[in-house]
């Protein structure tokens, strides 16, 4: 089966023709149905988002740098509601949930499993658009009125109280939810439907297998957000009465919608980290990836469960006590797939010839720091500390840990890994992992300090604070300074890149999966040669090069086995 | 879905044949892996669907078991016979929908034709219906919860839709005659913009232009003919066959003699409660039957604003005449009934514009048995749109009997 080949492609028109090369000009951009070029819009896309969240996190972080409300002359109570209502928006919905399935994994998954597109390219596109348009009525909520719900809109502030322009906000909510599905959804079928010969579900690279598990949550848990929002905007604008206790509705019933899908989509935002490191990991450590299918089945895994446990939101909403104790029971489930996959990791670089390139430096901050989040977790799904710890520092230190140092370190070790491909070019090695060791170092001096004071009563949202709190703001003020100094130095290392880089070769890092077997930057239709579907995981089957300084497979016939598991066998 | 064509490849691998027809996405290996990619990615969509309006249904569930009264009180003022046709209607528009999904296969162009026009007329005979249903549920004021508040009562600087004070009673009938009059006024208005697309077809010689301007044609008088038989079905029901029945006497004297006869009562819990409420119901009913049979011999009333009397205060704490057994937060039932119904029809007119589409592009003859893939897809959506009504149906029309 190793030997089986994917039927030929159409070569291009010119050998050094690639995707960013085969066509030019505005239009050939903007409707265009290549997963790569979506990819690199969607890359472009999220990392503005992001860029506009992190300032506004920088503005919140700075307005507590003195434990005087006006720090900040601008920032005024209510603008600071407005500020981490916006910051958390934008930061979920427009930048960590589409960061990386949309914008890598578009680029990556059809590559990876040896296909030439996603299945539905124009649904890709149209996906890309209900993004931007999302982003719109975003964009206008934060002109006009702002936002100042949380990015949970709870009710029934968000219907009643609020003054801001929340219709607008849950619109651009639900149509990135729309944006969501439809990259869910092409990622499901595209799996299923489009793999070519030899790749069977068990050679798949563990990046797809977390890819998929996403894709799952996705289709299920975001049409249950839409409803909702439906609904909250109905209750706003028409009184529908279904939230509003003086109409005979409940509002907690929205608590429960909302984290019905909101729960879920914490795994939207974590499983895709957990594929990516799973590469970086085995790659850098020159080794097959210790044990395949339990890291495989674990994404599966937490998919499910992460049905399961919405109610640990709600643990102080005046539930029954008996549904508290089992959504606490399913929550610690939680963290057994993941601590399969954190020791499946570990056992990986045992022994390994590790590299510290700097994909590896930031999968390694993944490691430290996801594991302090997922941890930390474990103090608030136990439900006697959470009664203490809820609503503190303590939980938006927690979620931090694991979708900034988890997701977003992650996606940046992504990025920089699969860079080379994506646009052709090798970035200076020495400031990407100086810039990756900023960030580690910032990161905890950010967040770690809130931990402690959010053990100690600081709760959270609030804007000004009590004098014996100031010393950890202070600390993860600077922080959180330092931490955006290293994400833009980070940033400058990839975009010089593109100006000065070396040109990258096929294979820089020695991986076996698919994507390196096509050129840098691939062509239009990915692959020029058939790639051989083979162990993604079999270091061995690649060799360096001195004279084209990259890795190239191990002579012209591979070496797998035809029954070769791709585990550690 | 999936037919972006890039018709510029070459390919030795022995696919040319299936390459090159017009419908053949190019990323696709063959005919096959296309319908299954299309096929799974339909069915998914399903699943996003079903669990779009899970949301509803759980929402229903919730406050049918925490507020039974409100369901079991407001049900009964839905009309289970329009509904009943309906339900009719969709199930033999699925019916219609499969049969197509067969001639496609088949390669019958005609029979597929003809067959998604008719499903295309059931479609517009159920919004006929429920335009219907909506705009005399509006009249009778029977609204959201939300519709008779106040925004600054529960807090809000403004909403988009308040009602205010009720209208009288007279002034009500008007409005429901006024707009009735109205469409048949103008029913031939609503033909002119696909007769003007017909009319451009032939013009130009654009037969998708034609075509599509005879669905919107279909569309219409289906609307129209739904409107029409809903309006008999209303007045059969309620007595007299002149244009403006009275007379809910018929309608009432038939629940009561349900209740008669049914005494143990379905609902389980709180049954005597249940009972009581409902005797006082129909006490009070008939009471205002009684008062108001003689107004009507003497003075004929209109159906609507009798039904009106009849059933005060559900939906007006201010009425002039309060309906004391009304239970609370009555109105919650409408805010589901409107949500849910109203979801449900929008999907209606999304499943409209898409068979309208396939409409086109079978009159085009693109259909052939190797290719019908957008006919299978669009066929189980329609099918997934006609089920979840038949949820929707007992849930919401049946329940109070």
């Amino acid at each position: 089966m190793a030997t089986d080949v994917m039927p030929a492609h159409s070569e291009p028109a010119r050998p050094e023709d690639n995707y960013l090369t085969a066509s030019r000009g505005f239009m050939s951009w903007a409707v265009t149905l290549d997963h790569k070029r979506i990819g690199v819009m969607y890359l472009i896309g999220t990392m503005t988002a992001m860029f506009l969240g992190g300032l506004l996190a920088l503005v919140l972080r700075a307005e507590h740098l003195s434990g005087n409300p006006n720090t900040l002359p601008f920032v005024t109570h209510d603008v600071y509601n407005q500020l981490f209502t916006l910051h958390g928006a934008i930061m979920v919905f427009l930048f960590i949930i589409p960061s990386i399935p949309a914008a890598l994994g578009n680029f990556i998954l059809p590559v990876m499993l040896g296909a030439k597109d996603v299945a539905f390219p124009r649904m890709n596109l149209c996906s890309f658009y209900l993004w931007i348009i999302g982003a719109i009525f975003f964009v206008c909520a934060l002109l006009t009125t702002g936002l100042d719900t949380g990015w949970t809109f709870y009710t029934p502030y968000s219907t009643n109280t609020s003054q801001t322009n929340v219709v607008l906000a849950t619109f651009g909510a639900f149509i990135l939810g729309f944006s969501s599905i439809f990259t869910g959804l092409n990622f499901i079928v595209t799996i299923h439907t489009m793999r070519p010969p030899g790749m069977t579900w068990f050679r798949m690279p563990l990046f797809l297998w977390s890819l998929y598990a996403t894709a799952i949550i996705q289709v299920l848990a975001t049409p249950v957000l839409g409803i909702t929002l439906l609904l909250l905007a109905a209750e706003r604008m028409f009184g529908l009465g279904i939230f509003d206790p003086k109409l005979g509705g409940d509002p907690v019933l929205y608590q429960h919608f909302f984290w019905f899908y909101s729960h879920p989509a914490v795994y939207i935002m974590i499983l895709p980290a957990m594929g990516i490191i799973s590469e970086l990991i085995s790659t850098f450590s020159r080794k097959p990836i210790f044990g395949y299918r339990f890291i495989a089945f674990s994404s599966m895994a937490i998919a499910l469960l992460g049905f399961l446990v919405w109610g640990h939101h709600m643990f102080t909403s005046g539930q029954s006590e008996m549904v508290t104790i089992i959504f606490s029971v399913l929550t610690f489930s939680v963290s057994i797939p993941s601590a399969i996959k954190v020791f499946n990791w570990l056992a990986t670089m045992y022994k390994g010839s590790i590299v510290l390139a700097t994909p590896m430096c930031y999968a390694l901050s993944f490691l430290f720091l996801f594991t302090i989040g997922g941890l930390t977790g474990l103090f608030l799904g136990a439900l006697a500390t959470d009664i203490h710890l809820h609503d503190t520092y303590f939980v938006v230190a927690h979620f931090h840990y694991v979708m900034m140092g988890g997701t977003l370190v992650a996606f940046i070790g992504g990025l920089f890994y699969w860079w080379p491909k994506m646009t052709g070019r090798m970035y200076n090695e020495f400031w990407g992992q100086i810039s990756s060791l900023i960030v580690f170092v910032a990161f905890n001096l950010t967040f770690f300090p809130q931990f402690v004071m959010g053990s100690r009563g600081m709760p959270r949202r609030y804007y000004n604070y009590l004098p014996e709190f100031q010393v950890y703001h202070v600390l993860s003020t600077i922080g959180a300074f330092l931490l955006g100094f290293g994400l833009l130095l980070a940033a400058i290392v990839l975009i010089v890149s593109l100006f000065k880089g070396k040109k990258a070769p096929a294979n820089p890092w020695g991986a076996a999966t698919l994507e390196w077997q096509c050129t840098s930057p691939p062509p239009l239709a990915n692959f020029e040669k058939t790639p051989t579907v083979g162990n993604p995981y079999d270091m061995n089957s690649v060799v360096w090069d001195p004279d084209t300084e990259s890795f190239i497979r191990r002579g012209d016939v591979p070496t797998v086995k035809d029954e070769a598991t791709p585990a550690h066998s | 879905m999936a037919t972006a064509v890039e018709p510029h490849e070459s390919h030795e691998d022995g696919h040319d044949d299936w390459h090159h027809q017009p419908f053949s996405a190019h990323h696709f290996e063959n005919a096959e892996q296309q319908f299954d990619s299309g096929k799974l990615g339909m069915w998914l969509f399903l699943v996003t669907e079903i669990l779009f309006f899970s949301g509803l249904f759980c929402a229903y569930a919730v406050y049918r078991s925490t507020h039974p009264e409100v369901f079991i009180y407001a049900s009964q003022f839905l009309d289970k016979y329009l509904g009943g046709m309906n339900t009719i209607v969709l199930i033999f528009s699925s019916l219609t929908m499969a049969w197509a999904v067969r001639c496609a296969q088949l390669g019958q162009r005609n029979g597929l034709v003809t067959l998604l026009g008719v499903t295309l007329f059931c479609a517009a005979l159920f919004l006929g219906v429920k335009t219907f249903e909506y705009t005399e549920k509006a009249h009778k004021r029977l609204l959201w919860s939300g519709a008779f508040v106040k925004a600054t009562d529960i807090g809000k600087k403004s909403q988009v839709f308040e009602v205010g004070k009720p209208l009288p009673k007279a002034e009500f009938e008007d409005r429901v005659m006024a707009s009735l009059e109205t469409i048949k006024k103008f029913w031939w208005f609503a033909c002119v913009i696909p007769l003007v697309l017909i009319g451009i077809g032939y013009g130009s010689g654009s037969r998708p232009w034609r075509t599509t301007g005879f669905a919107g044609l279909i569309s219409i008088i289906g609307i129209l003919a739904g409107i029409w038989i809903s309006i008999e079905i209303h007045h059969a029901q309620h007595g007299g066959d002149h244009a403006v029945g009275h007379g809910d006497s018929h309608a009432v004297a038939e629940h009561e003699g349900e209740h008669a006869e049914d005494g143990s009562g379905e609902h389980g819990h709180d049954e005597t409660a249940e009972e009581k409420e409902a005797a006082e119901i129909d006490a009070e009913a008939l009471a205002i039957q009684e008062k108001t049979g003689i107004e009507a011999a003497e003075a004929p009333d209109s159906i609507l604003g009798e039904m009106n009397d009849a059933i005060p205060a559900i939906s007006t704490p201010v009425d002039t005449t309060p309906d004391p057994n009304a239970p609370r937060n009555a109105n919650l039932f409408f805010s589901i009934y409107y949500f849910m119904t109203g979801l449900h029809a929008f999907h209606i007119i999304c499943g409209m514009i898409a068979i309208t589409w396939l409409m086109v592009r079978s009159v085009e003859n693109h259909f052939r048995p190797d290719y019908f893939g957008p006919v299978d897809f669009v066929g189980l959506y329609w099918h997934i749109v006609d089920l979840i009504w038949i949820y929707l149906f007992p849930l919401l029309y049946l329940i109070g009997h």
